[in-house]
């Protein structure tokens, strides 16, 4: 019996080739052959995108009707022929109409690699001959986009990119002309890739099922015979057609061919590193270089689905400017050396500080882009091998008051749920988070819910972004004010009787005094205070209350302020209060911004936890860790990032030991920063790239990207996921974790990890809650997600209570915080972060050609109304002063931001105009992470004219062509259709009937 | 105190032999093997071996196919009967069919009806005779066999 998701438990019978079967009720008949393991042709139809009926190639013969296997729910007594004449002479009628508009050159195609879907199909119908020959359709190939190109040739119309782009990335720039006398896929209505709405990330590239969409850096690579020039292969290819002894010796060819490539082309899964999501997929490699990204329908975060950066941003890896031996700073050189010499250098120099000025003249800095391995090695070697605590991770410059908050109200500091929880919540709630910019794959299943699921969303922000565009409700409140809306949202919904008084009873404690701290936030008040009139505080309660399911998403323009920390508690108290904790489709997610920001944190690169958050003040915890570590550990939390600079002004930290980290420009007061690191006795830094961090170093040594090792990482979802070493390391770089080793060694301590699966074990015998998770577990596609006490597989926390010992959480009662007050004379506020092309402060993405032919540049953004008081055009040259510093930089004039609002994103590490060079040093009162979000400037136009810093091919001046998919319909009633199937009913947006 | 630098004095790389004068006997071996890799020929070579237990199995799916083990049978016994035929003969034969072919044509061009008496006439005629002769021949030869 067949069983397929939580659809009804009805079930049916009903006979099979004249066998009897049964299914459950709504079971379409390809779902059913497919989980079967039954071949049966199809082309256009995918689990993830449904049926979409544009091939015809699964036609069945469903009680003596030729019927469409993919769109064709069984029903009680059917009679399906899946192999009958009927069925049989459709199939083979839909194929032939398909090769008029695809020639077979398997053998010379980039896309012969075993998995190409008319190849495939075509062979299993058994076509010889083709009765339609072969048409060109008229029109040229579209190269323009640097990362891939469209052949409309080859192009079938089975409309897979147009639904993936319309209703799964959802950005709606894909659609087929079906009136025309010659059909094709267009963008923006018609005009040239690179100049449209096209954001490049690759979700039509994916599912397209021939070469009609190939990735540039496939073509002339993946196939022995395909780098041919065209004045050879245009031959070749009309030879392959002159002679065409019969598709069959064709396709033997061809699958020779692609066994031939199945030995060079190397597979790998990884785990991408450009954000929190967690996107999974397999890195296809030949020696050294990346053939392309081949998403799955196994990844368990992000299916098919990439960005522009996860899919095509990878050259980074390759870059010339990779370090590639340790280097040491000699006179006003760095000189390269052996890894003996460094590591000797590195040993005596870090030891000698040591024993001179105690183990607290040491700090250690983790990264949120290494392995939780390398994490967990850091952490190791500051306390075990250099016996301090003063060790810290990039956290603290971004979700530390998240993850603060969260602890206070549920107990644990992470995601509440997974990307399908926020994708199925009747409402999505985003605060001061972009995520169409910085976490684009999960801004797609907030974009889909919402175009086709009714999903409401609601949008918080300075910054008018995508998803601001896209919301019911886009407010912008003052900057700095969210505590204030959030708590009197909160009050009004338990004064209406819309909070959950069953839940807050049972499952909450203080509540009484949380109804008492509430009392001053009344919506006057917050009206008064944030700007949001009290009739837009009333909608918003209003929509958490009809909802089933509130999901709020929050990122950095709520946690870099003063009371950041606060106000995600805020956050954590509205969601208690509402019920909308502990349950599906609902809860709290701060999106974490690195791929392992939320790892490093996990295995206690802090100064105050271990691995787990297993605080360092506990004794029985400590002693636990002392007994593994066999050495004392101070039982006094460390120094955090920003302590640490402070203690080198100070001259009590002499010795940095800094893991791909670019401080100099992460940090807030860039020059601050970079003053102290020139400041210390000794610095090391392990790097990839000649960073600004590591200019100040007095040893670099040469580490290795994701590509180049093994390990795990745990995204936003608090999921654990391996990635799988692709390439061989670089020269002489080395997998960080093997650097690690190498220097404790150096120290005196054999650590003798083999691989990265003994660290793990490692750390999961010392921490509860990785107990039931090993590399068995996480082998291939498999995940994670930590959050039980009993270390068991946690995808939704607290089902079995609060992380609290009375299972019970907490209304959270810390005051609001109004924002730092600068002089008057700074009357611009700076709102700063990312646009979705480039990454962090740009190390790797701007060695991407691609991404650099799309975004070149920072500028910062202005509203028309202050460009208009200034005189400021796109392309005028402006200098923005802040008390800390300057920055020089062009403008770009647009509505995305409003008034005296401007915004900077953060991707330079130019002196010249990086985002911190304004950043000051106000911090979070709780966990010390910069208020960069605080930040006022003035602005001077230093020149009027000049060409605009956002290129014409850039997306956002293009404008989208919304509509529902790829709309077959219009295709059934052109005069020149001839129907196959029996019925030809549209289906809903994403197959929904 | 570390000012910020980015100047990396670099090791001397290591000179590659191939690169100056004129190249040994086994220089010129590597060279080749060289320009082989280079255009792709070791590669391909490679992978065929490496994927020839794929490639074995598609070309035998090939020859099980029933159109070409028809076209195996035909060969195959047209073989044989090549085994056994005398060359010199096979050789006149060859001729006898090459110039009977010549004459058929010119026979047919000239376009003239034939009478039954002129169908006896002709069977006098020696070469058609004797062509007569070996057809008869050919046909009891064959007879015995099948």
């Amino acid at each position: 019996m067949y069983w397929k998701g939580s659809m009804g438990l009805n079930i049916v019978d009903f006979t099979l080739n004249g066998i009897p079967q049964q299914a459950v009720e709504g079971t379409r008949i390809l779902d059913f052959l497919n989980d079967q393991g039954i071949e049966h042709p199809h082309i256009c139809y995918s689990d993830v995108l449904g049926p979409i009926q544009s091939c015809d190639t699964c036609m069945c013969e469903v009680n003596g009707q030729i019927m469409r296997a993919c769109s064709t729910v069984i029903q009680s007594g059917m009679d399906i022929l899946t192999k009958s004449d009927l069925a049989s002479g459709a199939q083979a009628e839909a194929m032939d109409r398909i090769l008029e508009n695809h020639l077979l050159y398997c053998t010379v195609c980039d896309n012969n690699n075993g998995n190409c879907r008319i190849h495939n199909t075509a062979e299993m119908l058994d076509v010889k001959h083709q009765t339609r020959p072969f048409r060109p359709k008229g029109y040229e190939k579209d190269m323009s986009n640097p990362f891939y190109r469209y052949d409309p040739d080859q192009c079938i119309l089975c409309g897979r990119c147009v639904e993936a782009c319309q209703d799964l990335q959802v950005n709606e720039t894909l659609s087929i002309n079906w009136e025309s006398d010659m059909p094709r896929v267009l963008w923006d209505g018609g005009v040239s890739i690179d100049e449209s709405s096209c954001v490049s990330c690759g979700h039509c590239v994916t599912v397209c099922p021939c070469n009609a969409l190939m990735e540039k850096s496939m073509l002339g690579e993946a196939g022995f015979m395909t780098g041919m020039k065209e004045d050879l292969l245009s031959p070749m290819i009309d030879l392959v057609k002159e002679v065409e002894p019969d598709y069959k010796t064709i396709f033997a060819v061809s699958e020779v061919e692609a066994a031939m490539r199945e030995t060079r082309t190397k597979k790998t899964k990884t785990v991408c590193t450009f954000c929190g999501v967690g996107c999974s997929f397999d890195v296809w490699t030949k020696g050294r270089q990346i053939l392309k990204i081949e998403p799955s329908e196994d990844a368990p975060v992000n299916s098919i689905s990439t960005c522009v950066k996860g899919k095509f941003g990878w050259d980074f890896v390759n870059s010339k400017e990779r370090l590639t031996k340790p280097l040491i700073r000699k006179g006003d050189a760095f000189v390269e050396a052996s890894w003996d010499e460094a590591l000797d250098l590195v040993a005596e120099k870090l030891g000698g500080i040591r024993d001179t000025y105690g183990s607290d003249a040491l700090g250690f800095i983790a990264s949120s882009k290494m392995s939780n391995e390398e994490n967990y090695l850091i952490q190791k070697l500051s306390r075990q091998v250099f016996g301090t605590n003063n060790v810290d991770n990039c956290s603290r410059y971004c979700q530390s008051p998240a993850s603060w908050g969260l602890q206070q109200t549920g107990g644990i500091g992470g995601d509440t749920g997974t990307i399908q929880d926020i994708a199925g919540a009747g409402l999505v709630i985003l605060i001061g988070c972009a995520p169409a910019e910085g976490h684009p794959v999960l801004a797609t299943r907030i974009k889909r819910a919402h175009k086709l699921h009714g999903q409401k969303l609601i949008t918080v922000d300075l910054r008018r972004h995508e998803m601001a565009d896209r919301s019911d409700l886009f407010i912008r409140p003052k900057q700095g004010t969210d505590y204030v809306w959030l708590a009197a949202v909160t009050k009004y919904m338990i004064e209406q009787g819309w909070h959950d008084p069953l839940f807050i009873s049972e499952r909450v404690n203080y509540y009484n005094e949380f109804v008492e701290a509430l009392e001053p936030f009344t919506l006057d008040m917050a009206e008064q205070t944030t700007g949001i009139t009290k009739s837009t505080l009333i909608e918003i309660a209003k929509m958490i209350h009809e909802a089933d399911g509130t999901a709020i998403c929050w990122g950095m323009g709520v946690t870099q302020n003063i009371a950041g920390s606060h106000t995600s508690a805020a956050i954590g108290n509205l969601l208690l209060a509402t019920g909308n904790m502990a349950r599906r489709n609902a809860g709290g997610f701060p999106l974490r911004g690195h791929n392992n920001v939320q790892g490093a944190s996990d295995m206690g690169t802090m100064p105050n936890i271990f691995p787990g958050y297993q605080p360092v003040t506990n004794d029985a915890v400590r002693a636990r860790f002392e007994a593994a570590y066999g050495r004392e550990i101070p039982s006094q939390p460390g120094l955090d990032n920003i302590e640490m600079l402070a203690a080198i002004e100070y001259g009590k930290l002499r010795g940095m030991y800094i893991c791909g980290e670019d401080m100099a420009w992460v940090d807030a007061n860039s020059n601050h920063t970079q003053e102290m690191l020139a400041k210390l006795d000794f610095l090391v830094v392990q790097e990839i790239f000649m960073t600004t961090t590591a200019q100040f170093a007095d040893v670099i040594l040469p580490g290795a990207p994701s590509l180049e090792k093994d390990g795990t990482f745990t995204n936003t979802e608090r999921r654990v996921q391996r990635f799988y070493q692709a390439l061989p390391t670089l020269g002489d770089a080395k997998p960080d974790w093997q650097i690690l080793m190498a220097v404790a060694k150096k120290m005196g301590w054999d650590w003798g990890y083999t691989h990265p699966s003994e660290i793990f074990a490692e750390m999961a015998s010392l921490t509860p809650w990785f107990a039931q998770c090993d590399y068995d577990v996480l082998e291939g596609w498999g995940s994670f997600h930590w959050g039980s006490t009993d270390g068991s597989n946690t995808p939704v926390l607290y089902a079995d209570g609060f992380n609290f010992p009375d299972k019970k959480a907490r209304f959270a009662l810390h005051d609001y915080v109004p924002p730092v007050e600068f002089p008057q004379e700074f009357d611009l506020t700076l709102d700063n972060g990312r646009l979705l092309e480039q990454f962090h402060e740009g190390n790797l993405t701007s060695k991407s050609a691609g991404i650099q032919h799309k975004l070149p540049e920072v500028f910062v953004e202005i509203s028309p109304e202050l460009a208009k008081e200034r005189g400021v055009e796109s392309g005028s040259l402006v200098r923005l002063e802040s008390p800390y510093g300057s920055v020089k930089v062009k403008a770009l004039v647009t509505d995305r931001v409003d008034g005296k609002t401007v915004y900077l994103p953060m991707h330079s590490h130019s002196h010249e105009n990086a985002v911190n060079l304004l950043t000051g040093n106000a911090v979070d009162v709780k966990t010390h992470t910069p208020a960069y979000k605080q930040t006022k400037v003035r602005l001077e136009v230093l020149r009027k004219d000049g060409k605009s810093p956002l290129p014409k091919n850039n997306h956002r001046n293009a404008t989208r062509t919304p509509q529902m998919g790829v709309q077959v319909e219009r295709k059934w009633i052109r005069d020149d259709y001839e129907p196959i199937a029996a019925v030809n009913v549209a289906l809903g947006a994403g197959g929904i009937q | 105190m570390a000012a910020p630098i980015q100047k990396v004095i670099r090791q001397e790389p290591v000179k590659n032999p191939l690169e100056s004068g004129s190249p040994s006997a086994s220089e010129e071996l590597q060279l080749l093997v060289e320009e082989l890799h280079q255009s792709g020929v070791l590669e391909a070579a490679r992978s065929m071996l490496g994927a020839k237990d794929s490639i074995a199995k598609i070309l035998v799916e090939q020859l099980l196919r029933k159109d070409v083990l028809t076209l195996i049978n035909n060969l195959m016994a047209a073989g044989t009967v090549l085994t056994k035929l005398d060359p010199a003969q096979l050789e006149r034969l060859t001729e006898g069919l090459s110039a009977g072919v010549t004459e058929a044509h010119q026979t047919i061009e000239a376009n003239q009806s034939i009478s039954i008496m002129g169908l006896l006439k002709t069977l006098q005629d020696p070469d058609v005779n004797r062509a007569l002769q070996f057809a008869i021949g050919f046909l009891r030869g064959l007879g015995k066999t099948i």
